[in-house]
């Protein structure tokens, strides 16, 4: 008997000291994980969080890491990409590369992926965390896609330049791509 | 012919750089990746977030099993071990009829993945257990607590 009184009071500290840690872990953490789940992912089962990448090699070779990717009861999976950001915003590249996603996990049979995908926005600075929803790409349009990226690596599709002059002022190919807009602000600091 | 594995795969995040701008892509090709410094700094502090992220998402994993099964026993015996068969039986004949039973098993929900990672990642942390264990598996079954097969 006192040798079980013992052994309650060890499983005791061990959940004291499990305890502890999960709190330090969750502050250093900053954010729970139902801050910022949506109430659609509630009832599904966590079913891939970043494992090795996944392949396909038809109808194109595409491989992708999805962050996550939730099971639903129903069999199908939603998929949720992370992102840092100074601010709460969705790029339509978020848009292409969940796609890429939704293509890949159906394509390598792992099962039919809901059309609307999930975006978690961490903001820096603060570790805010947002989800926004986003509606994918069929497959058609993740293939063609894939392949207009492949085929301006190739030279075989003339690429667009974005009208995006704030993306541009950031880019580090801004004096191969718009030198007037390096001059431009050459211009601007030296008449301050 | 060209084997499968030879083909050249084109990655999920390079596809979204498209939607960035396609003239970079195209300069990327050519000259190699760029960054700038704020861009490389950006990309650091994302990676971090990225494995925190990620960590939570194992995390939630292990929550979300831990609800299924034993899991602290599970990780000492093995999920088909016969003293998982007695922990689970107590769990869920003698725990889930009493109010605080049912508490403990909450609690035991909310803590128990913490112990099974740390039993994951420490054998001498699983030694210990395992003996504490046995302990408390004895005491249940002198006291007629010990459950059936079944969890």
């Amino acid at each position: 008997m006192v040798a079980l009184l013992i052994a309650l009071a060890v499983v005791g500290i061990a959940f004291a000291v499990a305890w502890d840690a999960e709190g330090d872990a969750r502050r250093a953490a900053g954010t729970m994980e139902q801050d910022w789940l949506p109430p659609e992912l509630l009832g599904a089962k966590l079913a891939y969080s970043e494992p090795r990448p996944m392949r396909i090699y038809r109808p194109v070779p595409v491989v992708a890491k999805v962050d996550r990717a939730y099971r639903h009861p129903e069999g199908d999976l939603s998929v949720v990409e992370f992102k840092t950001r100074p601010r709460h915003v969705v790029y339509a590249s978020d848009v292409l590369e969940l796609s890429q996603q939704r293509l890949v996990l159906e394509r390598s049979g792992r099962g039919k992926v809901r059309p609307v995908g999930f975006v978690v926005t961490e903001r820096r600075g603060t570790d805010e965390r947002r989800t926004h929803r986003v509606k994918l790409l069929d497959a058609d349009a993740s293939i063609e896609a894939a392949k207009r990226y492949k085929g301006i690596i190739d030279g075989t599709v003339t690429p667009r330049k974005t009208d995006n002059t704030r993306f541009c002022a950031r880019c580090a190919f801004v004096r191969e791509c718009k030198p007037e807009l390096v001059e431009q602000e050459i211009g601007e600091r030296s008449s301050l | 012919m060209r084997r499968m594995k030879d083909l050249q795969h084109v990655s999920a995040s390079q596809v979204a750089e498209l939607g960035t701008c396609e003239y970079r892509v195209m300069l990327q090709a050519r000259h190699g990746k760029r960054t700038t410094v704020a861009q490389a700094f950006a990309m650091d502090e994302g990676t971090a977030r990225h494995e925190r992220f990620h960590e939570q998402g194992q995390r939630a994993r292990v929550e979300s099993d831990a609800k299924r099964w034993c899991f602290v026993a599970s990780a000492v015996y093995g999920e088909a071990a016969p003293q998982t068969a007695v922990l689970r039986g107590f769990r869920d004949r003698v725990l889930r009829n009493s109010r605080y039973g049912r508490l403990a098993i909450r609690v035991y929900y909310r803590y128990s993945p913490s112990i099974a990672l740390l039993i994951q990642r420490r054998p001498e942390v699983a030694r210990l257990m395992r003996g504490v264990l046995d302990i408390v598996i004895v005491g249940l079954k002198r006291l007629g607590l010990a459950g059936g097969e079944q969890c």
